[in-house]
């Protein structure tokens, strides 16, 4: 499709919802503090290293989302200015 | 000594459910976080499917940069907050014994306490008897306290067996629990490359450009002399491939 079809209110959907996604994420606890507590030393250690992946996870995908909304974003404003410019255009041309 | 099991005079149910119930919802909340970002996705990808131009390659490049595996990652967590939801029950059930476990031996060593009073008494009674009858009444005094506290000895040794049976069924389900855990984790780890296993690469490659080089310098030494750096590299080529053996080459550990 060519750009001058694009779905602005769409994009802004979409881009709001992949913020919402990332805010949800970003919200989310996992308590590396509690992996002492849970039990013997094997299990403290499985349930630490468990937490970390999880935590280096949840930030690497919180942050990747973030970006995307951020660039979905700006996508549809350039969407929506050039739009706006093709419209002045043509009515400029049909005067 | 653990103040929660002072009869016992060691903890054999270490952990807390509260924690491992609580790193369990966490991981839930998670998942249910997770599931979420591949709808998120799909959504923009349709929004802006077709859109062409330097913003919507910008998007694409940042969209492509999510993490493809949360559907996948959502399930691991599902399974290892089961996995620590399962182990809290256990924990719990444990200390419930645990507790009854001690709350026997601390009672034993109370009664120890006493029956160690009654045969220093006893003994005490039997040494200052004065006449053969009350010699002979003290010493079967002394024998029945003696013959109590090595009951009471008796019983709170077979108490903390108990406790050291469940310490070992604790730990065996703990080793389980963490097996699992790993496991899951090892699904992880396939999926990006291990640094361990990068630096082993790198240094095989290099120990194998190591061992070609000290085989070309010390053919270098009867060889005859050529000039210029590069003609002496050629040179000391020439006996390697010669011999037929393979050069090994430093490779790249990060492609």
């Amino acid at each position: 499709m060519s750009g001058y079809a694009a779905d602005t209110g769409a994009l802004d959907g979409a881009a709001t919802r992949l913020r919402a996604t990332a805010d949800a994420l970003a919200e989310v606890t996992v308590d590396p503090a509690l992996a002492p507590l849970a039990g013997p030393p094997r299990l403290a250690g499985a349930l630490a290293a468990f937490t970390e992946d999880t935590r280096a996870a949840l930030t690497s995908t919180t942050t990747t989302l973030a970006d995307a909304a951020t660039a979905l974003a700006a996508a549809g404003a350039a969407y929506a200015e050039t739009e706006a410019e093709a419209t002045a255009a043509f009515r400029g041309h049909l005067r | 000594m653990t103040a929660r099991y002072r009869g016992l005079g060691f903890d054999p149910v270490p952990g807390d459910p509260d924690a491992a119930g609580t790193a369990a919802a966490g991981f839930g909340t998670a998942a249910d976080a997770l599931t979420q970002v591949d709808p998120a996705v799909r959504r923009a990808r349709e929004a802006a499917a077709g859109w062409s131009g330097p913003a919507a390659e910008r998007f694409g490049t940042a969209l492509d940069r999510v993490p493809a595996d949360a559907e996948a990652r959502a399930d691991r967590l599902r399974a290892a907050a089961e996995v620590l939801s399962a182990w809290a029950g256990r924990v719990a059930d444990h200390r419930r014994r645990a507790d009854d476990l001690d709350a026997r031996a601390a009672a034993l060593r109370r009664g120890l306490a006493a029956a160690e009073d009654d045969v220093h008494s006893a003994r005490n009674a039997l040494d200052l008897a004065s006449t053969p009858t009350a010699a002979t009444a003290a010493g079967m005094e002394h024998a029945a306290a003696e013959s109590a506290l090595a009951g009471l000895e008796d019983e709170l040794a077979r108490v903390i067996a108990a406790a050291r049976d469940l310490e070992r069924e604790h730990t065996a389900a703990a080793t389980a629990a963490a097996d699992e855990l790993d496991a899951l984790r090892d699904v992880v780890a396939v999926e990006r490359p291990a640094p361990e296993r990068a630096i082993a690469s790198a240094v095989d490659a290099v120990s194998g450009v190591t061992a070609t080089m000290a085989r070309l310098l010390s053919r270098g030494g009867g060889g005859e002399r050529v000039p210029g750096a590069a003609a002496a590299f050629a040179g000391a080529l020439v006996p390697a491939q010669t011999s037929r053996e393979t050069i090994v080459v430093l490779e790249d550990p990060r492609r």
